[in-house]
């Protein structure tokens, strides 16, 4: 798949994954992989990136008498999602015409 | 490999970012680890589930910003010696101009390159002014009732107009070529970078 396609995919799969309870890497990591391929190298930078734009939220939570951080997706993060639900609207339109074109090429 | 060796070389690859974004990216995959333990796979299962730490650390170096990583990889990871020192101040009349020269260049390329679109966009403007021009003068002389400079200026006028939307597809591929060259050039500089981490 287009790199960039699937970055946008991804983004829109882990604030998915968040939405109706705040989650944790690992868990986020079994949430999207059936749908998805992702490792924990792709989700770090995602995660950060979710930050850095305000989408979600950080807090470490104790757990095991160690540390585990859960995510929590913000008002910006749920727009994201809406905004991205917006974007295949289009694209499925698009992908009709492409189907079209084909149709009759044939 | 062991949690903490995966962790060591994940955080040799990181050396020379802030230590506070170092100390995160290792928390992360320590946390990783540690539930994949949790869910029932040995230490060395769960290390192995996290693939190379030279991709664990790629992926982060490449979201890291350029300037970022070039302050990381610049930092030399030892003091200098002394010898090294004064080598580098009795050669800096012959490194420094080059590396100024090679600098001066490519801005000078660029700067080439945004001239030559501002040159682009100037003619484009100015032939749809033309094109303006020519229609308003066209309704003057026709309200004046002389019809002939008045064809005149209404043929100026669409030949403008012509060109000019000619020249409006070819102005936006450039704006795009050049977007396209800057993004290309910083990733190209930022794989330099990592690739000399991995190597050292």
């Amino acid at each position: 798949m287009d790199k960039q396609l699937k970055r946008g995919l991804l983004d829109a799969c882990v604030l998915a994954a968040i939405k109706d309870q705040d989650s944790y890497g690992y868990q986020i990591i079994k949430d999207v992989s059936p749908y998805v391929e992702i490792s924990e190298s792709t989700l770090y930078p995602i995660l950060r990136r979710l930050e850095a734009a305000r989408c979600l939220t950080v807090r470490s939570v104790e757990h095991n008498g160690r540390l585990r951080k859960y995510y929590r997706i913000t008002p910006a993060g749920l727009e994201r999602i809406e905004a991205f639900k917006e974007d295949w609207k289009e694209i499925q339109a698009i992908y009709r015409f492409i189907v079209r074109e084909e149709a009759r090429d044939e | 490999m062991n949690r903490d060796a995966f962790l060591a070389a994940v955080a040799a690859r990181l050396q020379g970012l802030p230590p506070a974004d170092l100390q995160r990216s290792l928390d992360y995959f320590r946390e990783m680890i540690d539930d994949r333990i949790e869910d029932g796979m040995s230490e060395e299962e769960a290390v192995s589930a996290l693939g190379s730490p030279e991709e664990a650390a790629g992926r982060i170096l490449e979201e890291t910003p350029l300037p970022q990583l070039v302050k990381a990889r610049l930092k030399p990871s030892r003091a200098l010696r002394a010898w090294e020192i004064v080598l580098l101040a009795l050669g800096s009349p012959v490194w420094l101009p080059l590396v100024l020269v090679g600098l001066l260049l490519a801005l000078l390329v660029y700067l080439l390159l945004v001239l030559f679109l501002l040159v682009y966009y100037t003619l484009n403007l100015s032939v749809g002014a033309v094109c303006l021009a020519g229609l308003w003068q066209a309704g003057g002389q026709l309200f004046q009732a002389r019809p002939l400079p008045a064809l005149m200026c209404l043929g100026t006028g669409l030949a403008a107009a012509g060109l000019f939307m000619l020249m409006l597809p070819l102005a936006k591929q450039a704006t795009l070529w050049d977007l396209a060259l800057w993004r290309l050039t910083g990733r190209k500089i930022k794989r330099i970078f990592i690739r000399k981490g991995d190597s050292a």
